[in-house]
């Protein structure tokens, strides 16, 4: 049988883990990177989206319309044809 | 203005700028950024415990969130949602990283058991080393919900959305860690107790 000592009260509090794991702020050459390149990231799938949205609206009345003009096209061609 | 109202008040704000966000407008994304940054890299780094680890993270978590913005629901609590892309990036990498993991533990603070006649200040600076390799032998899921909940005060509520639990998942998820954590420790200072026994039965041998 040990006759080592044994430590059974050992439950630390949350201000000693905190203490524990200190943090050191984020240096600022990588906030800066990380903005800068998440920043560039954000603006451009605005841009993507807003790209898609500008040329959705135009480019159906587009292709409707050539829809039109192609059938319309089609009944001259049997009428003078 | 008392309490309730500052709370509403940047409840309010909060949805503003997830409106914002919502809707790509510009500059809301900087808002964010620097309302958020430091929490998210104190996680990262206490979650890693490595800085370079924690580096990658922190850009990949903040290139997600830039991308993803439209993803927020109306209601989203920012700073979850934030929480939740950063611990799942970990959980990723950690995938790929065990080889990692052992430098890390290999690197971490080891207690220093041949100091005796040891003042306040020296203990208490040891158990915090002690502490701190404990909590990194604690399995991940256990890191994350003292991380979360113990240490940055998270709601069980809020830390149920990062963690995808329900809150009782949560509230047990804690107790358990907190169990682990003392469990660690308490096998770390009596490994130093007996080295401790052991030194002093040498010298008066």
């Amino acid at each position: 049988m040990s006759h080592e000592p044994e430590k059974r009260d050992g439950a630390p509090s949350e201000t000693e883990l905190s203490h524990a794991l200190p943090v050191e702020p984020v240096d600022a050459s990588l906030r800066m990177r990380v903005q800068r390149a998440a920043r560039a990231a954000y603006e451009r799938e605005e841009r993507v989206s807003f790209v898609w949205t500008d040329a959705l609206v135009p480019g159906t009345l587009l292709l409707t319309g050539a829809f039109y003009l192609a059938g319309a096209l089609q009944k001259l061609a049997e009428i003078f044809g | 203005m008392d309490e309730a109202e500052t709370h509403d008040a940047e409840r309010e704000d909060e949805l503003r700028l997830v409106r914002a966000l919502r809707a790509r407008e510009r500059g809301a994304f900087d808002r964010m950024y620097q309302q958020h940054h430091d929490r998210i890299w104190a996680f990262l780094l206490r979650l890693t415990g490595r800085r370079d680890e924690a580096a990658d993270l922190f850009q990949e978590t903040w290139l997600a969130a830039a991308r993803h913005a439209e993803s927020l629901e109306a209601s989203s609590r920012l700073l979850p949602w934030l929480y939740t892309i950063a611990r799942n990036k970990h959980r990723n990498a950690r995938r790929f990283l065990l080889f990692d993991l052992r430098k890390r533990e290999l690197s971490a603070l080891e207690p220093e058991p041949e100091r005796m006649g040891l003042d306040d200040e020296v203990e208490a600076r040891e158990r915090a080393a002690a502490l701190q390799r404990a909590f990194y032998e604690l399995p991940d899921a256990s890191r994350e919900v003292l991380l979360l909940v113990t240490i940055d005060g998270m709601s069980s509520a809020d830390a149920a959305v990062v963690l995808g639990l329900k809150e009782d998942a949560v509230r047990k998820r804690l107790s358990r860690a907190r169990a682990e954590l003392t469990d660690a420790m308490t096998r770390l200072e009596n490994k130093k107790m007996r080295s401790q026994a052991r030194g002093a039965a040498r010298r008066t041998s």
